[in-house]
């Protein structure tokens, strides 16, 4: 299998903090979320696939090209990336029609009738400066300039947050759009999970600097479950519980337990005294980060 | 290193006309203030090239625009080697602009006598002597730019703000140190220097030819300036 991203043992540090050692897989025809709290390595890993910094150690291809200096990332492997940070980044004395003009003189697979359509949809008049721009056009104006030259892979970092849910559902349509393409692949660093549990096909969670899971969409929405518990309830819960089977995220409140179940039908079937709903990523990655992990009887 | 040109340009093309229009009325008052078209054509020359190089590298660091454009299809070389390019470009164009701004200077001011104070600016009034100084100031501004580009592209403009001052000192430091060292060699050299800069009427020429020359040479420095920016900005964290 030809991934789009593929980087093993990246490593990164600076003073307070350190990324990796991290393997991360992207395949062609996938959409990956990364998620995680503010501060976790996002933006950096996000940067070290970008060449924007340089690792300290590990191995990154793009694309099926190996890259042993990412920071001199070959121009003719960038021009198929798109990239959308978490500002509109061009200049802001700029206008709108100039940004046509930085696209033509940079990509050689410019597509000026393809952006003069994405101006027209989004609303974007040429000739406004790129100052006065609304955030919600600024990033609407920087997912066209990254679409317009028909990129293979897109790096998006937090290019939803701010957005009316509108321009999101907007942004994840042409995103469904580019994915029609079984060759195109997406990672997407979001605090929006909902916008994930949307499109995406696999969720990555980093947590101080290191993968917390890695999971299919589906493993997380459709098995996964809460199981709501008395704290009576809790003790028999974990005795039970087989080490060889997935572990258990345990987050005690003031009403009772709730606590993460990897199979929420399968949980059903054994304790149908409790009841276990539906989790949603949110609800998965606050009971991951927050909650205790319990990984079977022979550890209570 | 053209997709850079480019984007340097595309970029201040909004600013440059509005740096342009300043920049002439600045010298018009100069020129009339001071009663010389050359103060004005040193405004015009210098100050349109030094406000495009802070300008340029002030932009680089607002909305990530610095990392965001590492992300087109360009290396971290041709950024620097573009950055150059595109200085040296708007030097020259500074230096034809301030030419332009002097010969219409001269022939507006011939032809009002009747306004004494306009009609002395053409009065000595030599387009060689001119040229020939605002090459030199053209010069000037090279080794100021190859002075600061390898820290501004370094470190960005907010830090590097902090530390050209220092630099400065200790080059004009050292220079002073130098020539009070070597003064037989700055006696030596004084001919040449009145020459350069305070012409006879029968040098003007030769004092054309020195500029030229002057500028040509420091275009190597410029080159070497250019790679040490390129080692520093290779390791630059975005």
């Amino acid at each position: 299998m030809e991934y789009a991203i593929e980087c093993r043992g990246l490593e990164k540090s600076y003073p307070g903090f350190a990324l990796g050692p991290l393997d991360l897989n992207v395949e062609r025809g996938s959409i990956v979320g990364l998620v995680g709290p503010n501060g976790v390595g996002k933006t950096t890993l996000i940067k070290l696939l970008l060449g924007l910094i340089t690792p300290d150690a590990g191995s990154l291809a793009l694309l099926g090209q190996p890259l042993p200096d990412p920071a001199n990332m070959p121009a003719a492997l960038k021009a198929r990336i798109g990239v959308v940070f978490d500002t509109c980044a061009f200049t802001q004395a700029s206008r709108v029609r100039d940004v046509a003009q930085l696209g033509r003189a940079s990509y050689q697979e410019w597509d000026a009738p393809l952006f003069t359509r994405f101006l027209v949809d989004f609303g974007l008049d040429p000739k406004k400066q790129i100052a006065k721009l609304s955030r919600g056009m600024g990033m609407k104006l920087s997912l066209a300039f990254a679409l317009a030259h028909h990129p293979e892979l897109l790096v998006l970092d937090e290019a939803t947050a701010g957005l009316d849910p509108l321009a999101r559902d907007e942004m994840l349509d042409l995103l469904r759009s580019f994915m029609l393409d079984e060759h195109h692949a997406i990672l997407m660093a979001t605090h929006i999970t909902s916008d994930l549990e949307k499109i995406a096909d696999k969720v990555v969670c980093i947590d101080a600097g290191a993968m917390l899971f890695c999971e299919q969409k589906e493993a997380i929405c459709d098995e996964a479950g809460i199981a709501h518990l008395r704290s009576s309830q809790l003790a028999d819960l974990l005795v039970q519980h087989d080490a060889a089977t997935a572990p258990l995220f345990v987050l005690k409140h003031e009403y009772g337990v709730d606590v993460l179940v990897p199979d929420r039908f399968a949980f059903g079937k054994a304790h149908p005294d409790i009841p276990v709903d539906r989790v949603a990523i949110d609800d998965y990655l606050n009971l991951v980060l927050k909650g205790e992990k319990h990984a079977g009887h022979d550890q209570i | 290193m053209l997709v850079m040109i480019k984007s340097d340009f595309i970029t201040m093309k909004n600013s440059a006309l509005q740096l342009l229009s300043i920049m002439l009325i600045v010298a018009v008052f100069v020129s009339l203030g001071t009663g010389t078209l050359i103060a004005g054509v040193a405004a015009i020359t210098a100050a349109f090239t030094f406000m495009y190089i802070f300008s340029i590298v002030a932009y680089d660091e607002m909305n990530g625009w610095e990392r965001f454009r590492l992300t087109l299809p360009i290396s971290r070389r041709q950024v620097i080697a573009g950055r150059y390019a595109s200085i040296l470009i708007v030097t020259i164009a500074s230096v034809v602009f301030g030419m332009v701004f002097s010969l219409v200077g001269s022939l507006i001011a011939s032809s009002l006598p009747q306004i004494p104070f306009v009609a002395s600016l053409a009065e000595g009034f030599d387009p060689v002597v001119e040229t020939a100084h605002v090459l030199l100031i053209a010069a000037m501004l090279l080794i100021a730019a190859m002075l600061s580009m390898p820290l501004f592209m370094r470190f960005g403009m907010t830090k590097a703000t902090r530390i050209v001052p220092l630099v400065f000192v200790f080059i004009m430091v050292g220079a002073l140190y130098l020539i009070s060292d070597f003064d037989d060699v700055v006696v030596q050299m004084l001919p040449v220097l009145q020459t350069l800069f305070l012409p006879a009427p029968e040098e003007t020429l030769t004092s054309l030819g020195l500029s030229a020359l002057v500028f040509a040479c420091l275009l190597v420095p410029y080159a070497i300036s250019a790679g040490i920016a390129m080692k520093l900005y290779e390791g630059r964290q975005f």
